[in-house]
């Protein structure tokens, strides 16, 4: 499989009067065609910024270090404007402000399928065909309806339906599953499953959920303060993890006893400048953790970690 | 970050005018070179000299003096007509949106009724009725003045009251008056300063053009607006009895917009900074 | 104890149209001194509406909320202790403090306010002790909300509410907003408090395992109404309402069930459009919360008919 968007080194930095956040930090990734991948970290571990840059849609008062490739193109504004919708396309988070309020559903969606140069009428089959795709009840009343009149849960599958609407090759689901009660939940998951393994798209999920996490990706990245701390495959992710912080994540699970594993380690500050960005919370913290930043090294076929005591 | 430094600039300069203004405000009875209300009719419409700064006016008054009173009334005028409006308009506003919604909706009803009457023209109408006076000019200003200030303090508590914090201040027994002076009325102070200092600009200028179209104060008084509308008549031959009156009120009322854009500018950034961890 | 009514609330909307919408319909539910109870449902369901209803903050458009015998409608009339006897904290632990108050200030207010502690040493002391409790260092007593995570904030907010020695906690959905991590930590934490102090907790929540591990008694709502009440291990093993069966398998990703349209039943069970067992009473008269067993309650025509008959 060849490789559709690679990452090279990206760092990304907010600035603010005298302050500034790294909110990712030399990240290298590659997706492949057709390659599910999921991205899990915490809130503040870079995912949302991560996302942002390869949209293009940071702010701009975010500087961007390293280089974005789709394909063969170097992503810059220009060339973005010209995939975004189309070739990449995002599934925001937010389903209540994504829609615009003044205009009908069905108008919104056509707005996707005018630019293609697509007949009044296949626009109008497309349209319905999508909906019911993502398998929303009564899909001929949509169109007409305005987004106030839907669910959440409805405009969330709307959303869904919009990305589909020209074919990407790279889709992004960022928290499809946040605040989800348990039978939303498993609905949109199921629903993004089979979608997504009908096609050849490349399909990247952002989330905290685990679960969903290992159910609808074949790779799964960990992110912690702007980093990958580890990557696996998503069908070892609850048996064989490596990484710390994976571990403690996956103990804080209720499920497995909402334990809290993370300590804090005497005499290390809690955002250490050099050495490991967890030192503070490992329990395997050694000394060399606190001098020298690891690196992603390889444990096994397809299992990457950036620990001292692991690799 | 061009942008950033400008600002700053500005604000400063803002803030160094405003110091300046005041200073010659509170000390113009030491500053003045004659007595201004002192006719000199031998030398009428003097050009700028050594010994009249500014020159004379039509009736020998040296211009420079009664510019710097003049400093004196335009601002004190000013304070307190805003200090006023933003007391009044301020404690409307968090009435109105706090209270009951009838009491809202009656005094909104009677907001827009004001509103919906022409503004400056209905100022004038009133200070002509009042007549000359400075408290008749204070009031006639008052009278549509704390308008906007309602207006904008009601927006806010209204936004403001349904935050978790004003739910958490509820379940917690604290009463409606401690939770509106105390939770609502800090969150409110930032546009309400942004906009009195802003105001500051356009009350000025009502008094100057009050006293222009003959109301307001007393003739012989020294203020700006006055001084304009006695020099309008000898914009040809003696240009400089309009000149440094408009000037003054030109830079005074800069002083209070670029101000009034610092203090946005900073209020703005004090809550963007708290956000920024 | 909290006692529902059957209690309504009834929300208007619009100046001409005037649209109504019921949040919640005809609850009636007690809940125990000392014990946790788990208010489940999806959003939508009137859970968050009750623990405002029972805060006092919202008042019932009908029916009556009572703490110890008493209304809990005007709180002004109240006694304090009876008033402040119920607290809550809720999901956004960004919104809970004034921005531009200090903790510290923050957590003296409501002391100083009603009076309680008058001395300063005092009531530092009592700061002090609940910050212990709550795993906070007294540093953040400076800081402003600004400065400070979300773990952290909602740790603070449940201090502040325990300064007032509440005998109720309403936790509306406290750790959806939070991480994993300090999810387990703000669980483990309510979990203490409770050992600790005795202070029941109504925990309003739609993610199971985490309701599981707390709750003793569990209660699911579903359109506004209160359709499955029981214990904890009861309604696990022993599911009887169609939704809460749908929920529970839904949870242990068992099932995959349809997006539901909007419907509006007035009329008939609430269910009645999306449940797979439906006849035809379920269409036309609401079925009503009923013991099946000991301290089992279900609202449901079938399942009352399969236990008389």
């Amino acid at each position: 499989m060849s490789s559709l968007l690679e990452i090279r080194n990206l760092t990304v930095t907010y600035r603010f009067q005298d302050r500034q956040a790294a909110a990712v930090r030399a990240l290298d990734l590659t997706i492949r065609e057709g390659e599910k991948l999921a991205i899990v970290g915490e809130s503040g571990a870079g995912k949302t910024t991560l996302v942002s840059a390869i949209m293009g849609l940071l702010p701009n008062s975010a500087e961007i270090e390293g280089k974005i490739f789709f394909r063969e193109f170097q992503l810059n504004p220009r060339i973005l404007a010209k995939l975004r919708g189309k070739e990449i396309v995002l599934i925001p988070q937010n389903v209540h402000n994504s829609l615009n309020p003044v205009f009908s559903v069905g108008n919104q969606m056509e707005d996707l399928l005018i630019e293609a140069k697509i007949s009044p009428n296949r626009r109008r089959r497309i349209i319905l065909d999508l909906l019911r795709k993502v398998r929303l009840p009564r899909p001929e009343v949509i169109p007409r309806s305005y987004p106030h009149q839907l669910s959440g849960g409805m405009k969330q599958r709307v959303l869904l339906a919009m990305g589909l609407s020209r074919s990407p090759s790279l889709i992004l689901a960022d928290e499809p599953t946040k605040g989800l009660d348990p039978v939303r939940r498993v609905g949109i998951l199921y629903l993004l499953k089979q979608l997504v393994e009908q096609r050849r798209q490349s399909f990247v999920l952002i989330t905290h959920d685990i679960k969903a996490a290992v159910y609808l990706s074949d790779t799964v990245a960990l992110m912690y303060q702007g980093e990958i701390v580890e990557v696996l495959p998503a069908s070892l992710l609850n048996t064989h993890s490596l990484h710390p912080y994976t571990t403690a994540l996956l103990a804080a699970a209720p499920e497995r006893g909402l334990q809290v594993l993370r300590r804090i380690n005497p005499g290390v500050d809690s955002s250490p400048i050099v050495g490991c960005s967890y030192a503070a919370f490992c329990n395997l913290c050694r000394p060399a953790c606190l001098k020298q930043k690891p690196v992603l090294r390889k444990v096994a076929s397809g299992h990457m970690v950036r620990c001292h005591a692991i690799a | 970050m061009g942008d950033a430094i400008m600002k700053r600039i500005s604000f400063i300069l803002a803030i160094v005018l405003l110091i300046f203004l005041l200073g010659v405000a509170l000390l113009a009875p030491w500053l003045t070179l004659h007595d201004p209300y002192e006719q000199n009719l031998d030398n009428r419409f003097a050009k700028p000299s050594r010994t009249y700064w500014f020159g004379t006016d039509d009736l020998g008054r040296c211009i420079y003096s009664r510019i710097i009173l003049g400093t004196r009334t335009s601002l004190f005028i000013g304070i307190v007509v805003v200090s006023l409006n933003t007391l009044i308009g301020t404690l409307v506003g968090l009435v109105s949106g706090f209270g009951p919604k009838v009491v809202d909706s009656i005094v909104m009803g009677f907001i827009d009724v004001l509103l919906a009457l022409p503004g400056p023209i209905l100022t004038l109408a009133v200070a002509g009725i009042l007549g000359h006076g400075l408290l008749k000019m204070i009031i006639a200003l008052t009278f549509l003045g704390w308008v906007s200030y309602a207006r904008i303090v009601r927006g806010m508590v209204l936004s403001l009251k349904e935050r978790e914090f004003v739910e958490s201040a509820r379940t917690l027994g604290l009463g409606s008056f401690h939770i509106l002076f105390k939770h609502l009325l800090p969150n409110c102070l930032g546009p309400v300063i942004v906009l009195s200092s802003m105001e500051m600009g356009g009350i000025i200028m009502m008094v100057a053009g009050l006293s222009f179209l003959g109301l307001g104060l007393q003739d012989s008084y020294p203020e700006w607006g006055a001084m304009l509308d006695q020099g309008k008549d000898y914009l040809r031959t003696a240009p400089h009895l309009a000149i440094f009156p408009g000037l003054a009120i030109m830079v005074t009322v800069l002083t209070f917009n670029l101000l009034g854009d610092g203090l946005r500018d900073l209020l703005q950034g004090e809550e963007a900074t708290r956000l920024f961890k | 104890m909290l006692e529902f009514r059957n209690v309504s609330k009834v929300f208007r909307q619009g100046w001409l149209k005037k649209t109504e919408i019921v949040a919640v319909k005809e609850v009636s539910l007690l809940i125990k001194p000392g014990k946790i109870f788990g208010l489940m449902g999806e959003s939508g369901s009137g859970k968050s509406t009750l623990g405002k209803l029972a805060l006092g903050l919202l008042t019932p458009s009908a029916g009556e909320v009572l703490w110890e015998g008493r209304l809990r409608t005007n709180l002004r009339s109240l006694p304090k202790e009876a008033r402040l006897a119920i607290q809550g904290i809720s999901q956004n632990p960004y919104g809970v403090f004034n921005p531009r108050h200090r903790i510290g200030y923050a957590l003296a207010e409501p002391l100083i306010y009603h009076g309680l502690l008058k001395n300063e040493q005092e009531r530092l002391l009592r700061i002090r002790e609940i910050l212990e409790l709550v795993n906070m260092e007294e540093d953040c007593l400076r800081k402003y909300p600004s400065q400070l995570s979300g773990g952290q904030l909602q740790r603070l907010a449940l201090a502040r509410i325990l300064l007032m020695n509440p005998k109720l906690i309403v936790a509306d959905e406290p750790t959806t907003m939070l991480d994993l991590t300090t999810q387990a930590q703000i669980i483990h934490l309510l979990k203490r408090i409770h050992e600790k102090k005795g202070v029941a907790i109504l925990f309003i929540s739609h993610d199971l395992p985490v309701v599981t591990a707390l709750a003793q008694r569990i209660g699911i709502m579903y359109g506004g109404r209160l359709v499955e009440v029981g214990s904890t291990q009861e309604i696990l093993t022993n599911p009887l309402h169609p939704y809460t069966q749908l929920f529970l398998a839904a949870a242990r990703e068992e099932v995959v069930p349809e997006l539901q349209s909007n419907t509006n039943n007035s009329k008939g069970c609430i269910y009645y459009g999306s449940c797979y067992q439906s006849q035809e009473l379920c269409a036309v008269k609401t079925p009503e919360l009923i013991p099946v067993k000991r301290e089992h309650l279900v609202a449901c025509h079938l399942v009352n008919a399969a236990k008389n008959g």
